[in-house]
């Protein structure tokens, strides 16, 4: 055994065990990344479009950490990026509905204040 | 060497039709790229989602440093941020526009409060007056019935007065009166006292008294009180017995049938003041000769006066 067998025999698994430790702990980091994601989206009450981007979410979600479990990190990790974007994408989404809804109900309580105080002069 | 040398020749061989797939994956990252630069450009958008924005272009610099087998995936996962990034933008555009009709509301309610506020200040000043006006119509009242008041008082006090006045001066009158009834009374009773029966002459055995016509007033029948005392004093003088007749007599102005009932009644007066004075009344006669039988002449005054009389002859 030369020497830079032996380096290469010592150094190898190492490294091997260090990348693996890495890629665990990245694979994890992104699947509590898309959980919360998944779980700020349920807080935003998502509706319609919303709703379903967020069943999508949560599904991806779940297939990521089933994929994680059978050690298919590969695709766990995808998987779980995707959960997550989803995710962010439903919250967006039902940010902007409710924000949509806010605006349009305001606007009606505008109106009516202004017809019930200015128009008819404060008498209803 | 020579094997080295052949070994980069393939390579190169190798990689030269790859070198095209990442101008592909480079342009559709600059079109994601561009997307988002048009979001950060939009002027309404521009300002809002930064936080997905920043992810969005953390997602394309993933997907630009991608490996080759990763390169779809970070391309579709940076789509889906840019689009949330969107999302996020016009979610945040509508939550100041939320807020802007969260002021609007503001201002709608700050400017109902100042009109009521004036409305109730326009209403405070309505009132304001009519209690004024109401208050100024109620004076004069009190003062109009002051002054009727007044007026009424000096207008009772003036009658008062005039009461007044006219009970003194019916009071001085029934003085003066009084006193001239006791003056007359006495002057009545001074006569009396002193009175003579009326003068007598003598024709073919009778005695004819004259009451001259000054014992009558004016057109009356009734005695003086002289007159009467004359005839009570006569009455004295009848006691002998004998037959009285008593003859009224008058001058010839006014009508005969008026003179003669004016004759009659006078001597009916002197036949009761003779009756009353004691002559027995079967003794008495009372005739009313008028005009007819006048002893002066009714031309003058003088005669007209003598003509007026009222004889009571004795037999």
């Amino acid at each position: 055994m030369t020497l830079s067998s032996l380096k290469i025999h010592l150094v190898l698994p190492v490294l091997l065990a260090a990348s693996s430790v890495c890629a665990a702990d990245e694979l994890d980091a992104a699947i509590a990344t898309a959980g919360r994601a998944v779980a700020a989206a349920e807080e935003a009450a998502p509706r319609g479009d919303a709703a379903r981007a967020l069943d999508q979410a949560r599904a991806q979600w779940q297939a990521a950490i089933e994929a994680r479990d059978k050690r298919r990190k590969s695709d766990a990790l995808r998987l779980a990026e995707v959960a997550a974007a989803n995710a962010d994408l439903a919250n967006a989404r039902a940010r902007l509905d409710a924000a949509r809804e806010e605006v349009d109900s305001r606007a009606a309580r505008n109106a009516e204040l202004r017809r019930r105080h200015l128009v008819n002069g404060g008498r209803n | 060497m020579r094997l080295l040398v052949s070994l980069m020749a393939l390579l190169l061989l190798a990689t030269g039709p790859v070198a095209a797939a990442p101008s592909e994956h480079e342009q559709a990252v600059a079109r994601l790229a561009s997307d988002v630069d048009a979001l950060d450009a939009d002027p309404s958008l521009g300002a809002y989602g930064r936080v997905e924005r920043l992810q969005a272009r953390q997602a394309i610099a993933e997907a630009r440093e991608a490996r080759r087998r990763d390169r779809e995936h970070k391309l579709a996962l940076a789509g889906v941020r840019i689009e949330a990034a969107r999302l996020a933008a016009e979610a945040g555009l509508l939550a100041e526009q939320a807020a802007q009709l969260d002021r609007e509301r503001d201002q709608i309610l700050l400017e109902a409060s100042r009109r009521d506020a004036e409305r109730a200040r326009m209403e405070a000043e309505r009132q304001r007056l009519q209690a004024l006006a109401r208050e100024e119509a109620l004076q004069r009242e009190l003062e109009q019935s002051e002054a009727e008041r007044i007026s009424a008082l000096e207008a009772a006090n003036a009658e008062a007065e005039q009461a007044r006045k006219l009970a003194a001066a019916r009071a001085r009158e029934a003085e003066l009166a009084r006193q001239e009834a006791e003056l007359a009374a006495a002057i009545a009773a001074d006569e009396i006292a002193d009175a003579a029966p009326p003068p007598v002459r003598r024709e073919g055995g009778k005695q004819v008294y004259t009451l001259a016509g000054n014992a009558f007033g004016s057109g009356s029948a009734s005695l003086t009180a002289q007159a009467q005392a004359s005839l009570r004093a006569l009455a004295g003088l009848l006691s002998g017995g004998g037959k009285v007749t008593i003859e009224g007599h008058t001058d010839s102005q006014g009508a005969d049938d008026a003179n003669r009932k004016l004759s009659q009644r006078r001597a009916e007066a002197v036949r009761r003041v003779l009756e009353e004075a004691g002559v027995a009344a079967g003794r008495m006669r009372a005739v009313g000769q008028g005009e007819s039988r006048p002893v002066a002449d009714n031309g003058s005054a003088a005669g007209r006066a003598l003509n007026r009389r009222v004889e009571i002859i004795v037999e």
